[in-house]
């Protein structure tokens, strides 16, 4: 088989999977659970064979020419990849006692993990932008059919937020494709752009991952999307959709146009401070569950931010380090935050406590992922984060300062929600044992965020290669 | 002339041919009261002659009687508002009642005279072509025969006629710089030459306001949202693509490629930029404040015109992707206008209001499927039609310098979100309680508004694999 047909499996996988789902759907509620779980198992398979034959063989392709099908597996790509297909397991399960039309709610989720999977494959500017806006379809029907009570004016803010970034993000690339005369991303980055070129088209790419990060302050649309979003997307969103955008400038806006990220690297150093700093002491104040792992979200995704504006290639490899960590940890978050809602019927912290004593599974659980979240070393959040602050010294000097009271913070609003729900008195909320899939999928994310935090180089090898070739300081 | 050498023209030709064909069966079999068999006879012969022209599409550009054009995109292009006219009366076909009578006669005869305007290559002809469009259009119009049509076929036929008159300056302005040739090739001959500037530019101005209305942008589009409104669903899917593909067509080959565009590349360029962003902030602004379905939709294709002036108001060598852009819009919006009366055939007490969709979704599963599918397509999410069709004029307009046109274009349409948007929520994300109902039995006017979907859909795909010479081989005017 053919590098190119390989990677296109990877899409039309779940693909097939989305519309075998959901015309099963239609019939029988649990043939589609059953199908929707072998498509996406099926689908971590088909990522770790391809990660397999690129780590032993490599995987170079050529494309058709004149088509904008092309897609590119690398070390920068794979994890990401990888990422995904674990995390659509993960959504599955947890999606499995959804009771209104389960088809339609399973398939728009392997619809959503074929998309993301798109823009982490896509070799082609114009097949770049098709996966990213496409993305916005699923999502939109995830959070506005299956959300909570304000899940309609979340789903439309969520998809106006994200649409107005991405068009400026089509302005960029349409620079690009008409200043290069390539629509593949290796070839144009080959051409290059002219000096004069370089910021505008830097800068309309970065809006749109910008506002995917998100970076305050375009990041409103996010804690909305995610208090009212079903709890599988609440994972995937945080889990894969906010790496779009740090992926996207990794793997294009520095690259084509490496002088004006170099000038733009304080701005979004100034920018992922900002968030660090704004995401964790917002998180301090949040009273819903959701909400204060979504400020969390802002705060992690700041120190991303932070690492690409420092620019160096250890930092860029931080950054990656720091998405994959938080994919793992913030799916888990929301996995167990969303579970503890659904059974309790509210996400109000102080309805909870003594967690760990009443449901002992998901007391483990959740304590492993607010302290990986506080950035313990040993768990994943640490090596990335650490990293970032390091190389931030290096870059800045004692500006890094915030971004280690940043790692304050979040150790502070981790523990202190960890005493208030998993610890102390028990609370009013009903509170459930984790069980099932549920249960498989919290311990495979646990296992993953312990490997990380243990046998980061891992990664980083993987990384940092790509990284070296793909410009920047 | 052998043999060989016509069975091409013959073929390219088909669209205008096959027309009025259907023009003329369908008159006779509808005179003879059977509107029904009328609309599946001129259906049928419109659909065959589409297809024949896009077959026509793969041949080269070749002159006919001196006046017209055939193959290429001009095959293309009319064999697209052909099939469509085709799907829009097949739908009618099986819906009879008062307001169907005249209409099977009269949808091939607005596709011959947009078909006739689009491939003209001599003024007179192509505003013959757009007038007897427009005739047919009034009679579309005040086809329901109520209160409501009356007034809105007035409207129309009383600016057409104000649009005839600008017309026939025009003309007569050009004729008198070009002689008793109305060619286009004479006019701009005739231009260049010329020393009379100002009357050269007003002949452009006069006629390209006239093309301006008959594609409905601002500020001559007030017509467009009652016609659109009052005609019967199937006709306002015509009405809404045949002759504003016509216009559009004629715009980009008069002030891009010959007659006017001598004078184009000059003064009459900002007309255009003007013509086109008036026409994507008005338009949207407009759809944005309407609660009546079939009337956004009206006013969101007065937008949806803008982006495709953004071609010509880029620069000749942009003003090709035009055309590509009005196929992909004509497909989502005659699926869009299809659906107004799929929906009415099970759901008579419809009000027309976009919250009236409400559960939808439910309801009507594949149906709503497929009117996402066109929402979808005219917002430019990809990978459906739409995008391909924005990517093209906003990419030319990137390629020829006016990015800040591609940026009008591009934050209309996350405006329009707003209002296509709004038609998802109702279908899907309202009325959560309704009825699931069952998918069999599906209506012929569903039917249509599901070939339509699929087209959309297929016309999205492709290019991801084959690139998108293909599109402009068969649309794209070059």
């Amino acid at each position: 088989m053919s590098p190119q047909t390989l990677l296109s499996t990877l899409i039309a996988w779940p693909v097939l999977g989305a519309v075998v789902t959901w015309v099963f759907g239609r019939a029988s509620h649990d043939t589609a659970r059953r199908v929707a779980l072998v498509a996406a198992l099926g689908q971590v398979l088909l990522s770790a064979g391809v990660t397999f034959a690129y780590v032993t063989t490599g995987l170079t392709g050529k494309g058709i020419p004149g088509s904008f099908w092309f897609l590119v597996a690398d070390g920068l790509s794979l994890p990401f990849v990888c990422l995904t297909a674990v995390l659509g397991v993960v959504a599955v399960c947890a999606s499995w006692n959804v009771e209104e039309s389960p088809g339609a709610h399973l398939g728009l989720l392997l619809l959503l993990v074929a998309m993301v999977t798109g823009v982490f494959l896509a070799g082609d500017l114009v097949l770049f932008y098709v996966f990213w806006e496409a993305v916005l379809v699923p999502m939109y029907f995830l959070i506005g059919v299956w959300g909570h009570e304000n899940r309609k004016h979340a789903a439309a803010k969520f998809f106006v937020y994200t649409f107005a970034g991405s068009a400026f993000m089509l302005l960029g690339i349409l620079f690009a494709v008409y200043a290069t005369r390539q629509v593949r991303i290796d070839l144009a980055l080959a051409v290059g752009l002219r000096p004069a070129l370089e910021p505008v088209v830097f800068w309309l790419l970065a809006i749109g991952m910008l506002v995917k990060i998100p970076v305050v302050p375009f990041h409103t649309w996010l804690p909305d999307a995610h208090t009212e979003a079903p709890t599988a997307g609440s994972v995937l969103l945080a889990g894969v959709l906010l790496k779009m955008g740090g992926y996207g400038l990794l793997r294009l806006a520095v690259p084509i146009a490496p002088h004006a990220a170099a000038q733009a690297g304080p701005v979004l150093m100034g920018l992922g401070i900002a968030g660090i700093v704004y995401g964790s002491l917002m998180a301090l104040a949040q009273s819903d569950l959701k909400r204060l792992v979504a400020y969390s979200s802002v705060a992690h995704m700041g120190f991303v931010t932070l690492a690409i504006g420092v620019g160096t290639p250890l930092a860029r490899a931080a950054a990656v380090l720091g998405m994959v960590s938080h994919g793992l940890v913030s799916a888990l978050l929301f996995l167990l935050v969303g579970t503890l809602g659904e059974a309790a019927g509210t996400r109000d912290v102080d309805s909870f406590g003594g967690v760990a004593t009443r449901a002992p599974r998901m007391g483990a659980a959740l304590t492993l992922a607010f302290l990986a979240s506080a950035g313990l070393p040993a768990l994943s959040g640490f090596p990335g984060e650490a990293l970032a602050v390091l190389e931030t010294f290096g870059r800045a000097g004692w500006w890094a300062a915030f971004a280690a009271l940043g790692v304050v913070l979040s150790a502070a609003y981790g523990t202190w929600t960890l005493r208030r729900v998993a610890f102390g008195p028990s609370g009013t909320a009903a509170v459930e044992d984790l069980g099932g899939g549920i249960a498989v999928s919290a311990a495979l994310l646990c296992v993953g965020i312990v490997a990380l935090g243990v046998w980061p180089q891992v990664l980083v090898g993987l990384v940092e290669p790509v990284l070296a070739t793909l410009g920047g300081r | 002339m052998s043999v060989g050498s016509t069975m091409p023209i013959l073929i390219a030709t088909a669209p205008f041919t096959g027309a009025l064909l259907a023009f003329l069966l369908a008159l006779a079999i509808d005179g003879a009261g059977h509107e029904r068999t009328a609309a599946l006879v001129g259906a049928a012969v419109l659909a065959v002659a589409g297809v024949l022209g896009i077959v026509g599409a793969f041949s080269t550009v070749t002159v006919v009687a001196r006046v017209v054009l055939a193959g290429g995109p001009f095959s293309g292009l009319a064999g697209a508002i052909a099939i469509i006219a085709a799907i829009a009366l097949a739908g009618l076909g099986a819906t009879p009642d008062a307001e169907a009578r005249g209409i099977a006669a009269l949808v091939p005869a607005v596709i011959a005279g947009s078909a006739l305007a689009l491939s003209s290559v001599d003024l007179l002809l192509t505003l013959a072509g757009l007038e007897i469009a427009a005739l047919a259009g009034y009679a579309l119009v005040v086809s329901r025969g109520d209160r409501g049509s009356g007034e809105a076929a007035l409207k129309y036929v009383v600016q057409g006629a104000v649009a005839s008159g600008l017309a026939v300056y025009g003309l007569a302005a050009a004729v008198g710089l070009a002689g008793p040739s109305t060619g286009y090739g004479t006019i701009a001959e005739a231009l260049s030459r010329t020393t009379l500037l100002a009357a050269a530019a007003t002949s452009g101005v006069l006629v390209l306001a006239t093309l301006a209305f008959k594609a409905g942008a601002v500020p001559f589009h007030s017509w467009a949202p009652d016609a659109y409104e009052a005609a019967p669903a199937p006709a306002a899917a015509v009405l809404a693509t045949g002759p504003k593909i016509a216009a559009l067509t004629a715009l980009v080959v008069l002030f891009s490629r010959t007659g006017f565009s001598g004078v184009a590349s000059g003064r009459l360029a900002v007309v255009i930029a003007v013509l086109c962003v008036a026409s994507i902030v008005v338009g949207n602004l407009g759809a944005l404040r309407q609660r009546s379905y079939a009337r956004m939709l009206a006013y969101s294709g007065i937008a949806q015109v803008g982006y495709a002036l953004v071609g010509p108001a880029a620069g000749p060598a942009a003003a090709g992707n035009a055309t590509v852009f009005a196929v992909t819009y004509a497909l989502a919006t005659a699926g869009a206008f299809l659906a107004d009366s799929a929906v009415r055939e099970r759901d008579a007490g419809w009000d027309g209001s976009i919250a009236g969709l409400a559960g939808l979704g439910r309801r009507r599963p594949i149906l709503a499927a497929a009117i996402a599918v066109c929402m979808f397509s005219l917002i430019g999410m990809p990978p459906l039609a739409g995008f391909w069709g924005k990517l093209a004029v906003f990419g030319g307009a990137v390629s020829a310098g006016a990015w800040w046109l591609a940026l009008v274009g591009l934050i209309g349409s996350v405006v329009s979100f707003g209002y296509y948007g709004a038609v998802l929520r109702a279908m899907y994300l309202e009325g959560r309680d309704a009825l699931v109902g069952e998918s069999g039995g599906l209506s012929t006017a569903s039917a249509g508004v599901i070939v339509l979907a699929v087209a959309v859909a297929a016309v999205g795909a492709l290019p991801l694999v084959s690139g998108l010479n293909l599109l402009y081989r068969i649309f794209g005017l070059g």
